[in-house]
């Protein structure tokens, strides 16, 4: 049997949020975070609310904000040891967006499903074309894998979980949602804990 | 590290006949959660595995602060199925021995290190205990009291089943019946005596509390 397993990546994969750094390096996080917490508060649906801060990073020099996202990321070691021995089986399914987290995926050199962003003729940032569905990418990964096991922590992996066969809310950087906990299998809150629990599914 | 490397506390059940709004885990014995004496006793075994339902998001934040490494396993079937069921959510992803424990269970700390010293060295261990309660399941054994040959709601036998065993992943099943009812196809199997009851009714509770003063004399 072939298992897929399937990770997100801000806040799972990564000990930090993204956006919020993206945010600080042109100096807009207090405009951030005030559409992060309505979205948490699901005041606002994930993809108007990425839409809107994609509208208000979209002039942010590139380069800075790759700067930023090499130097004050981490991720969680364990789960880094976990992919690169099961790369061809790992993938990131993350709503962020490829031009923003590319030195990040590049790192972790597994098959990422992401949003895709608009790029004018000038080569500049002028939107977002495609948003990420997670169960799509998981439908996806279905044709090749008989078996899906999806590590989330946010709203926007609900879609990923309802595909799944099985489903880890991971609770290391922050409370994993409680919707997504409502669906999950299983709930870790370290990341050797979740790789001893991936090894023994 | 114990050679046993999985322990499952079962705590999703509601407790009804308790009657108290809380699940029955985090009921407070001598000034701490029946979580937190479980989780105490635990600390040798790699992996702990809780397996939640009832009032969970409570349950779930205790088993994080008490032993943040621990698996949290989601019943959400709680109301209708058993803790059979709940131990089987997990052992269907094992390959080797676990011990089972009900959250619900008061356990001498003594005693239950003599239980796992026994448990290292064998494959599968019944826990039995002369603490008996009202309504629990007695066990049949064979002369030596060496070996459990039978399970029974007779009360004329002296040894309790505590809940508490080191069984094989295969004798949990997903099938409504009770844990003693799925064990006894593959009796007869060693018996160790363990100074435990678990907690059901008010009765039960007044039992432990008087323990926690008096300590356990033994009945």
């Amino acid at each position: 049997m072939k298992t897929a397993y399937c990770f997100d990546l801000d806040g799972t994969l990564t000990r930090q949020e993204l956006l919020p750094l993206i945010a600080l390096s042109v100096g807009l996080e207090d405009e951030i975070s005030v559409l992060t917490e309505a979205t948490i508060a699901g005041l606002l649906p994930f993809e108007k609310s990425f839409k809107l801060r994609v509208r208000l990073l979209k002039d942010a020099d590139i380069t800075w904000i790759h700067n930023v996202l090499e130097t004050r990321v981490e991720f969680q070691g364990p789960i880094l040891d976990f992919i690169r021995e099961h790369a061809d089986q790992c993938f990131v399914i993350t709503g962020n967006l490829d031009v923003w987290v590319k030195p990040l995926l590049d790192k972790l050199g597994i098959l990422s499903f992401t949003s895709v962003a608009e790029i004018n003729q000038n080569g500049q940032l002028c939107g977002v074309k495609k948003i990420l569905n997670k169960a799509d990418a998981i439908r996806t990964l279905r044709q090749t894998f008989d078996r899906i096991v999806t590590v989330g922590e946010g709203m926007n992996d609900v879609p990923m979980f309802e595909e799944a066969d099985w489903r880890i809310a991971f609770g290391a950087t922050h409370e994993p949602n409680k919707t997504l906990c409502k669906l999950s299998d299983f709930v870790v809150n370290d990341g050797s804990t979740l790789c001893r629990l991936l090894n023994m599914l | 590290m114990s050679s046993v490397k999985h322990a499952v506390i079962c705590a999703a059940g509601v407790g009804s006949r308790l009657g108290l709004n809380r699940a029955k885990c985090m009921v407070e014995v001598a000034g701490k959660t029946l979580l937190e004496h479980h989780m105490e006793r635990l600390t040798d075994i790699e992996n702990v595995w809780v397996v939640v339902g009832y009032q969970e998001e409570d349950v779930m934040r205790e088993a994080k602060r008490l032993r943040p490494d621990c698996i949290i396993t989601r019943n959400p079937d709680y109301l209708k199925t058993n803790t059979l069921q709940s131990i089987w959510l997990v052992a269907r992803h094992l390959h080797q021995p676990l011990l089972i424990i009900d959250a619900d269970t008061v356990i001498e700390n003594e005693s239950f290190d003599e239980f796992m010293n026994a448990a290292n060295v064998n494959k599968a261990l019944v826990g039995v205990s002369t603490f008996t309660t009202s309504d629990g399941v007695r066990v049949i054994t064979d002369k030596d009291k060496i070996m459990v040959t039978g399970f029974t709601r007779e009360k004329e036998y002296a040894l309790e089943w505590t809940g508490i065993a080191l069984i094989t992943p295969e004798m949990a099943i997903d099938k409504p019946i009770f844990v003693y009812e799925s064990l006894t196809s593959f009796l007869p199997l060693p018996l160790f005596e363990i100074n435990a009851f678990d907690i059901d009714t008010i009765q039960d509770l007044d039992m432990a509390k008087n323990i926690s003063v008096n300590g356990w004399n033994k009945p």
